[in-house]
């Protein structure tokens, strides 16, 4: 029904009924049309763009609404996405099991529901025949992440275990150590203490913060073979781009000290030449 | 036919049977009427760790301001280790909109499941709305729907508190300034680093955060005083703050709990909004005669002088709660850190206050300052001020409200009320009275503006938190505001002038002028 119908109907039979009305400069009666309450439609599907018989675990619904949201049912748990601005919503479903599945969904918008859309019935069966032009919400193939590998280079999370390139175990060249990410200054607080197999990888540089009250003493220490790769290190103050202390010789191990004028957080800047790789402890005291 | 011209249709052609009738709608018993109770349709989530934001989507959420939401969990928990135990659970709600809710308790402290609200596991069971209005009407989700809902492994926060205190569970409210300690539990998983972070924007230009590798199921921050809350600003009567924790595994798989809070100063001044009229004074004319002339005339107010009224407050302060908790300014001692959880107070003259949690924490704060931020006002304040008792009965209401909840996003957009808010400490009819205001003086009659002065009180209390974030309210503030109401008096002859509109004067709330 047209969304505002029903009010207007409703508007119509009150003025009927002796409602008040509001008389117009030509004598005519002029109705106060109620915006009223908007109730959805039943969403539509995009039947043409939903494969119903698929070889794969995953269902990918298609469909239109009027309504700000669907809700999906048909599995366990009723499910919820929001429609787009362009009225279309798609929702990836994880099908428990090889079998038959009926979905039908519902227009929410306002505290208002619509009614159900027709149903639509998905069959899992893994013995179809694959659906090469299948894709899923976000525009891979239902497939893609099994028995997938990652590539390494191509900015993408082919294996889709949530790490790129070089993130990925598969394509690291050198292994980070577990205080990554500390990439720059904004890096999280240490507490004083020794670190030790901490890495620096190639291109890499590593940032600690350390807080210090004021008048106290930071020492930061780093432990390395020279002749396994340079590293350097630097102390910046509580902006983060001031140098306030730094030691840069071409010799194992590297130490700064400074006193703090205020308490706040300073960072420690560990850093190679380019393409160097070293691994390192990290001695911090603070007093 | 479409089908929606033949539901069209359908409705026209029941128009009729009810259309002039009585309501065709009578209530049957106790039964709910259902098309306008609460019900859930669905959830957000049906897995997630504990402390992450759950939305609830679903019918008649309402929109009356003051509602209150919660969720009605019913059925069983079953933990990853095979146990079972009943659930039957409330659960705190906000009603973002009529169709959306945020499950606000979701974490951070526990899993709400559970008894002892640790275990991972799935729940299984129905889930259903409750709604209930600022009057007590509650209006119950008449179909709950089945729901599993796994809880994933998670970080819960064991502990969030002052390094000086030790409360007696977890705090309502942060104090800015104080330094916090706080202690999270893995369940489920075995952490390899956990990183600790404290966000308040708009107030810290970098969040302050804190990684420590750990092999232990159990970890902790801030003994150092390295997790310290940024004072309150000036200008702000508090702000929002959030703290996330986030593990992560050997696998490199993470798994976050995050809360937002509000951050007060010790004490402040709480106003919920209510205002009354304490005083209505005669009208005054403020024109002479206007003449409507053979056409009569459109006029605008004007009036021949301004009035000019100061605003004003009273504090009465709890006499023992002031004798128990404040010294001399300049005393080695500062009476009420002795208590526990407590925050040390010294003051000279009721105005200025130091205060502290022992040894280099502690702040100051001038009581003006805090009426004014509790008005919603940030200009300076200066002018009369009393230390005169009145009586109320509402200006406590909702001093307790607040609570850490899961739903970061309000927290750090709520808090900082009233900033940037105009406020003169005197306020005059010609600010108040609308420019547009006006009238038409019919052909043969005359007009004369009158002007209406009304004495406005607003109730407030004055609240000291203590190191726990917990209320006690220590005194009561009546601000004094003054507005005017206009008036066109329309008559046959002026002089003598035509009698005005406006009320005769009443006093609800003495001292009134003339008394």
């Amino acid at each position: 029904m047209n969304r505002y119908a029903a009010s207007t109907i409703a508007a119509l039979a009150f003025a009927a009924c002796g409602g008040p009305t509001i008389d117009r400069p030509d004598g005519g009666p002029l109705f106060e049309i109620d915006a009223g309450v908007f109730v959805p439609d039943p969403p539509r599907w995009d039947v043409r763009d939903i494969d119903t018989r698929t070889p794969y675990g995953i269902a990918t619904l298609r469909g239109r609404s009027d309504a700000r949201h669907v809700i999906i049912e048909g599995l366990d748990n009723p499910v919820h996405r929001r429609v787009l601005p362009d009225g279309t919503f798609c929702i990836d479903l994880d099908l428990g099991g090889p079998g038959s599945y009926v979905f039908t969904a519902i227009g929410l918008d306002g505290g208002e529901r619509s009614g159900a859309s027709d149903p639509i019935t998905i069959e899992f069966d893994p013995n179809a025949p694959d659906l090469p032009q299948a894709t899923t919400c976000s525009g891979d193939h239902p497939a893609a992440c099994l028995n997938a590998v990652e590539i390494c280079g191509n900015m993408r999370d082919d294996d889709c275990n949530s790490l790129i390139d070089e993130e990925d175990p598969t394509c690291a060249i050198c292994t980070n150590d577990p205080f990554e990410p500390n990439d720059d200054p904004s890096a999280p607080q240490v507490e004083p203490g020794t670190i030790t197999d901490l890495q620096l990888c190639p291109d890499d540089v590593d940032y600690y913060g350390v807080f210090a009250d004021e008048n106290q003493t930071i020492t930061a220490r780093i432990l390395f073979f020279h002749s396994e790769g340079n590293l350097d290190l630097i102390l910046y103050g509580p902006n983060r781009t001031k140098v306030i202390a730094q030691s840069l010789s071409d010799t194992n191990n590297e130490t700064i000290t400074h006193t703090a004028t205020q308490a706040d957080v300073y960072s420690i800047e560990v850093s190679a030449e380019r393409n160097v790789s070293n691994s390192y402890t990290l001695e911090l005291e603070v007093n | 036919m479409t089908a929606d011209l033949r539901r069209t249709a359908i409705l026209l052609a029941t128009l009729p049977i009810f259309a002039c009738g009585e309501d065709p709608v009578a209530p049957i018993g106790d039964t709910p009427d259902v098309a306008t109770a609460p019900h859930v349709l669905a959830l957000s989530t049906y897995g997630a760790s504990v402390g992450t934001l759950v939305e609830v989507y679903g019918e008649n959420f309402g929109a009356i301001d003051g509602s209150v939401a919660n969720l009605l969990f019913e059925g069983h928990f079953l933990h990853n280790d095979g146990t079972v135990e009943t659930v039957s659970s409330i659960q705190d709600a906000r009603i973002v909109d009529k169709s959306t809710m945020r499950w606000t308790s979701y974490g951070p402290y526990a899993n709400p499941f559970t008894t002892d609200g640790s275990g991972i596991g799935t729940f299984e069971g129905t889930v259903a709305a409750l709604i209930t209005e600022p009057d007590g009407t509650a209006h119950a989700d008449p179909q709950p729907i089945d729901v599993r809902f796994d809880v994933k492994p998670s970080l819960l926060v064991r502990g969030f508190q002052p390094l000086t205190a030790s409360c007696n569970g977890n705090v309502l409210r942060g104090i800015g300034g104080a330094s916090y300690r706080v202690e999270v539990e893995a369940i489920g998983f075995e952490p390899e680093t956990i990183t600790y972070t404290l966000a308040a924007p708009g107030i810290l230009e970098f969040p302050t955060s804190v990684r420590h590798l750990t092999s232990d199921k159990i970890d902790s921050v801030g003994d150092r005083g390295n997790f310290r809350l940024p004072q309150v600003p000036d200008g702000i009567p508090s702000y929002g703050a959030i703290l996330t924790a986030q593990a992560r595994d050997a696998e490199g798989n993470l798994y976050s709990n995050a809360f937002g809070f509000t951050v007060h100063r010790p004490i402040g001044v709480f106003y919920n909004g209510n205002i009354e009229v304490g005083e209505v004074l005669e009208p005054t004319p403020v024109s002479g005669c206007i003449p409507g002339g053979v056409n009569g005339r459109q006029v605008q107010y004007t009036e021949s002088q301004a009035e000019t009224r100061s605003r004003s407050y009273g504090v009465s302060w709890n006499q023992s709660w002031l004798a128990s908790h404040t010294v001399a300014s300049g005393s080695s001692e500062t009476v009420g850190l002795s208590e526990r959880n407590g925050v040390g107070f010294s003051t000279t003259d009721g105005q200025s206050f130091n205060w502290s949690l022992g040894g280099e924490v502690g702040g100051t704060f001038g009581l003006d300052k805090l009426v004014s931020l509790g008005v919603k006002t940030s200009a300076e304040v200066g002018g009369e001020r009393s230390r005169q008792t009145s009586n109320s009965v509402n200006r406590e209401t909702g001093v307790n409200a607040s609570s850490t909840t899961t739903e970061t996003e309000s927290v750090s957009q709520s808090a900082g009320g009233g900033v940037g808010e105009q406020f003169a400490w005197n306020v005059s009819s010609s600010q108040v009275i609308s420019q547009g205001f006006g009238g038409q003086v019919i052909a043969g009659t005359f007009g004369v503006f009158y002007r209406q002065t009304l004495r406005l009180t607003r109730r407030a209390a004055l609240v000291a938190y203590n190191q726990c974030g917990y209320a006690t309210v220590v005194g009561e503030v009546d601000f004094t505001d003054w507005t005017w109401s206009p008036d066109l008096a329309i008559g046959n002859s002026c002089p003598p002038l035509p009698a005005s509109n406006l009320p005769t004067a009443q006093c609800y709330t003495p001292p009134c002028a003339g008394q």
